[in-house]
């Protein structure tokens, strides 16, 4: 059950992927981009990270992907995207690379030790739970928890500078 | 709990590879943006297959810190394409060759 379930959302996220590069239209592209994000978080709830796929729903689906789409829709909702070039050679050679990119990736991870032996997890104990990812979130990453949370901040003030409107 | 590690990082692997060809293909900035996106998506996912795997949260954390800094790397960014189409009016990335703004 559980894998069929994985073999659908990873077909799904594929399909989303590939739908981001292939539209005309950039907001149908942001949508594409919406159901390989929820595809994802469906994987991440399989794998036992409950968390992670509610912050996946909430902070990419939700909060960053309606940023993208209102900037979309303050901008140029019906551009058409174009291509870099328009040169077949040009798109050729991208596709080659990201193929080539995949080709490497595939090798390696077929001699990659996947058989790591894992240390049991007791029943009862499920890791993945909010309280389990926050003792080490809290305890062994504080201070990598708090540097971040400087950096947010900082990001938050440079967009504010950034997007204001000068008056000249 | 019968997810193969090998399918995991495969979907991981393709998902990065198709985020790549977005950003060498298109020349939108925001559609760039939407595939880097999709590319530290792509990451966060080898990394919850690897915490499974091993049955430690140093991965889940470490997609945690990833999320925090999409979100950082949307907000700059997306400020900086509205500068950029307020200035230019173009979201063309081959259109600005230039240091100034």
């Amino acid at each position: 059950m559980q894998e069929v379930l994985f073999y659908i959302f990873a077909l799904l996220a594929i399909a989303g992927a590939l739908s981001v590069i292939l539209q005309k239209k950039t907001m149908y592209a942001a949508i594409s981009l919406v159901i390989t994000f929820m595809a994802v978080s469906i994987i991440y709830f399989l794998l036992g990270a409950q968390f992670i796929g509610l912050l996946q729903l909430i902070i990419y689906a939700g909060a960053i992907m309606v940023l993208f789409l209102i900037v979309i829709l303050l901008l140029d909702p019906f551009s058409e995207i174009f291509l870099r070039n328009q040169s077949l050679a040009w798109v050729g050679l991208a596709v080659l690379l990201g193929a080539g990119l995949f080709g490497i990736l595939y090798t390696a991870f077929g001699q990659a030790p996947v058989e790591i032996v894992a240390p049991p997890v007791p029943p009862g104990e499920l890791t993945g739970h909010t309280q389990s990812l926050a003792d080490v979130l809290f305890k062994q990453y504080l201070l990598p928890f708090e540097v971040i949370s400087i950096l947010i901040l900082v990001a938050i003030l440079g967009a504010v500078i950034l997007a204001k409107k000068r008056i000249s | 709990m019968a997810i193969p590690l090998h399918h995991l990082l495969i979907l991981g692997g393709l998902l990065f590879c198709i985020g790549l060809v977005g950003v060498l293909l298109k020349r939108n900035l925001i559609v760039m943006f939407l595939c880097i996106e999709l590319m530290l998506n792509a990451a966060n996912l080898t990394f919850i297959a690897f915490a499974r795997q091993l049955s430690q949260m140093d991965g889940q954390v470490i997609v945690f810190f990833v999320m925090v800094l999409a979100a950082a790397e949307a907000a700059v960014g997306l400020a900086l394409v509205i500068a950029l189409y307020r200035t230019r009016q173009t979201m063309d990335a081959d259109d600005l060759n230039l240091m100034k703004l």
